[in-house]
């Protein structure tokens, strides 16, 4: 293997590991209910140099048609993995605590952002109160051991009760 | 339970409807599918994208081994190139992604494609609005699905977040180079749904149109007359963002050229208008090159001549 190869690798471990920590951090910080837990078909027998560099990435929660709305997907893929089991929840703000809301997107896709590789969370509103909002990312990558990672994306404020 | 739709939405979405014909690429396939995303029958929820991908028996591969594209990932991906959108620090995003499809279908015309992106205002200071920007990502996104024959754009406008636009005119010599022969004439309605502000403050509106340096757009006329706007179906948004009830004010104007670059210059010239007469609302812009139908009753530069000068 190259100096170059074993120098990339290295980057991409420490930048991964850079990125559960902020992930990991995050959702202890911010929200006040027990947070899901990845699962899926995760080995804890590969470590995480095999499973490469990636990222939940996902689009603040906005108003669609009547519902909130949030995307949700993984990209830069420098490893192995193919597949990911993309999940996305909404949040919703109330008092000081934040309440899972809607129906949970969850897709099993392969890198990117493209037509099929998004997961998609959404919830009714039924009034427009103005609330604030979050949309929880969760990717797990298939076949590989991979860090608990979790984008939170917002919050934003919506004109949605629900 | 039924939203109340009897007032608009405020807050920070953009909505880009771009409407015309449009040729698929030839190298290109598309298909549109729905998606479900919850099969509870109480709370269902279903979402319908256009794919693109190019021909699995011009590539030599499979159709598995093909990434399938739509207006989504496409403008996502330019918008994040061009440091529009997307993670770029320490540069400040210009909008966040919301959603996107091209509704175009072979052998319609219409709506060819819609956006809704967020106007990221962080510092909850008064900014230029996104418009051109968000324009050119779609122009460009597009162009990437196939060819497009504009007949009109219409945008929905957040004013409460516009601020002083000094730099908007520097940039009018963009059209300095345009051929004579493409000058055409080109309609407009500015509308504020339930709210009627932009109607009642058409005329300013419309001398303010004619005031501003507005480089080779010429604005001759405007209207009240509600059979005189600017029709663009299906409507980039309903009452959900407009309310209850339309206002609208149709400006008969010249445009140097006609494609997107000019009708996002137009639409921003407009926005510039209504920020300048302390219109403060959520406005629809709507632009096309079709003509009038009927014989109207707009008032003309002359008439407005002794309320303008």
């Amino acid at each position: 293997m190259s100096t170059s190869r074993l120098a990339f690798l290295a980057a991409g471990v420490a930048a991964a590991a850079a990125a559960f920590s902020l992930a990991v951090a995050a959702p202890a910080s911010a929200a006040s209910e027990p947070e899901p837990v990845g699962g899926g078909e995760s080995s804890p027998s590969v470590s995480l140099r095999d499973v490469g560099l990636f990222k939940p990435d996902g689009d603040d929660p906005h108003l669609s048609g009547g519902d909130v709305s949030a995307h949700g997907w993984w990209k830069e893929n420098h490893g192995p993995a193919t597949h990911a089991d993309v999940t996305v929840r909404l949040q919703i703000k109330r008092g000081n605590s934040w309440a899972y809301v809607g129906k949970t997107g969850k897709a099993r896709v392969t890198v990117g952002g493209g037509r099929g590789k998004r997961a998609t969370g959404r919830a009714k509103c039924k009034n427009t109160n103005n609330h604030q909002w979050r949309s929880i990312v969760d990717v797990d990558i298939v076949g590989y051991a991979d860090p608990p990672d979790k984008k939170i994306v917002g919050p934003k404020t919506l004109e949605c009760g629900v | 339970m039924e939203l109340d739709r009897r007032s608009k939405r405020g807050g920070d979405t953009v909505f880009l409807g771009v409407y015309g014909s449009f040729r698929l690429h030839p190298w290109l396939e598309s298909e549109s599918t729905t998606q479900s995303i919850s099969d509870d029958p109480d709370e269902t929820f279903t979402e319908t994208y256009r794919g693109f991908a190019v021909r699995p028996e011009l590539t030599g591969r499979g159709a598995e081994d093909i990434s399938e594209e739509d207006a989504y990932s496409v403008f996502m991906a330019r918008s994040t190139s061009m440091m529009w959108a997307g993670d770029n620090p320490p540069q400040t995003k210009l909008w966040g992604m919301n959603d996107a499809n091209v509704e175009w279908s072979p052998g319609s015309s219409g709506q060819v494609a819609w956006f809704q992106v967020v106007a990221l205002n962080k510092s909850k200071r008064r900014r230029r609005l996104p418009v051109q920007p968000i324009v050119a990502c779609a122009r460009d996104t597009l162009g990437r699905f196939g060819e497009l024959t504009l007949t009109g754009t219409q945008m929905l406008l957040p004013m409460e977040l516009a601020s002083d636009q000094y730099y908007l005119t520097s940039g009018l010599n963009w059209f300095e180079l345009s051929d004579p022969a493409a000058r055409l004439p080109i309609r407009i309605t500015l509308d504020g749904g339930s709210d009627d502000d932009v109607q009642r403050k058409a005329a300013d509106v419309f001398a303010m149109l004619q005031k501003i340096n507005s480089g080779p757009f010429a604005f001759h006329s405007y209207s009240t007359d509600k059979t005189q706007g600017v029709r663009l179906d299906p409507p980039v948004v309903g009452d959900l963002w407009l309310g209850r009830g339309r206002h609208p004010v149709a400006v008969e104007a010249t445009a140097p050229e006609w494609n997107l670059d000019a009708t996002s210059w137009v639409t921003e010239l407009c926005a510039e208008a209504c920020r300048q007469v302390g219109i403060d609302t959520t406005v629809l812009v709507s632009v096309t090159n079709k003509p009038r139908r009927k014989a109207d009753n707009h008032k003309t530069t002359d008439s407005l001549a002794g309320r303008t000068a």
